[in-house]
């Protein structure tokens, strides 16, 4: 009996993953589509056509910036919102990703507004790069997806002109650990 | 004789299978704007290979090899102001039917409320077929879609280039 159930949780286990690698996108497809709530996917496909098209210099920075992106998922409240809306969405979003996997890389605070990186990592690498705002004007989430360099994406937001891209220059300033 | 029968009927309906599946994959977009091109509330209109060069914007000078590559391109543009709101989900829905999702592949989805503008595309190996962009709004939708045998490189560029305001003032005329 004992090896049975040692067995069933074992064959269970990859759900388990699966299901804490979607917790970002439940949110996203949550508010996605909703009055209010912008929201923008580039996926992993449109990553790999601009890896092979993306020969001009210009775009160099970018092809190197994206090459290794599976995918960026950016999540916007339109309106300004009030105060405690924002601070739920930004309380929702962090309750939704287990402390065990994502790891805090820097807290900023902003008079009301906070601003939260957060990365997970697998292995050596980082696997996913999450950054969320709220508490002030603005409630933003953004995830990034794929084999992750900080100092890459801290020029991220100079390539692709999307609102919210822009706060991700704050992580420039962090020490690599 | 038992394993024979079943053997048999597999290879019976194995064809049935294979042939919804085709069927599904030739169920196009091209099918749906044939249908409704001349339904109330539709606007369709069609740019042939050798017009494509009137809308597309002539300041860049390698045109004319990625020109050539264009088969195609259509536009239908759906206004259901004035229809009921089943009505035009009638239709939505039909059009998303016939965008299978197998065959295409989402490049990027922009989302803000309700309204939605999706970028697809058609691979088959190294070449595009077709680029598809959909917008879906609450009372409208609008799909542009570009066929032809296009590297990679060639169908950024043209995507980039297609001048959307001459295509709408022509289409007025």
């Amino acid at each position: 009996m004992k090896k049975i159930l040692f067995v069933y949780v074992i064959a269970l286990l990859p759900l388990f993953s699966i299901a804490q690698r979607s917790s970002i996108e439940e949110i996203f497809n949550k508010y996605s589509g909703q009055d209010g709530y912008t929201s923008v996917l580039i996926t992993e496909y449109m990553f790999n056509l601009f890896a092979k098209i993306a020969n001009e210099s210009e775009d160099k920075e970018f092809k190197e910036i994206t090459s290794q992106l599976k995918s960026i998922r950016i999540l916007t409240a339109d309106e300004p919102v009030g105060t405690k809306q924002n601070r739920s969405f930004y309380e929702e979003v962090l309750a939704a990703l287990p402390k065990s996997l994502y790891k805090d890389l820097m807290i900023v605070k902003d008079g009301d507004e906070e601003i939260k990186f957060l990365i997970r990592e697998e292995g050596q690498k980082i696997s996913e790069f999450v950054m969320v705002i709220g508490g002030g004007e603005e409630a933003v989430l953004i995830s990034l997806h794929g084999d992750i360099d900080l100092e890459t994406i801290s020029k991220l937001s100079n390539s692709m002109n999307i609102q919210g891209l822009e706060h991700l220059e704050k992580v420039d300033s962090l020490d690599k650990q | 004789m038992k394993t024979i029968k079943t053997f048999v009927i597999l290879l019976m309906i194995t064809p049935l299978l294979t042939t919804q599946v085709f069927a599904k994959a030739d169920r196009s977009f091209g099918d749906f704007y044939h249908k409704y091109a001349e339904t109330d509330g539709f606007i369709t209109f069609s740019i042939p290979a050798s017009l494509v060069g009137f809308f597309v914007d002539k300041e860049e000078a390698d045109f004319h090899d990625l020109l050539s590559q264009v088969k195609q391109i259509r536009f239908m543009i759906y206004d259901g102001e004035d229809h009921k709101p089943a009505r035009r989900n009638a239709y939505l829905k039909e059009l998303k039917q016939s965008i299978p999702a197998s065959g295409y592949e989402d490049l990027m989805i922009i989302k803000d409320g309700c309204d939605e503008v999706r970028f697809k595309i058609r691979e088959n190996r190294k070449t595009i077929n077709e680029l598809l962009m959909v917008i879906t709004a609450e009372e409208s939708f609008v799909v542009m879609s570009i066929k032809g045998s296009l590297d990679q490189k060639q169908m950024k560029k043209l995507s980039e280039s297609i001048d959307i305001q001459k295509v709408k003032q022509s289409n007025r005329q």
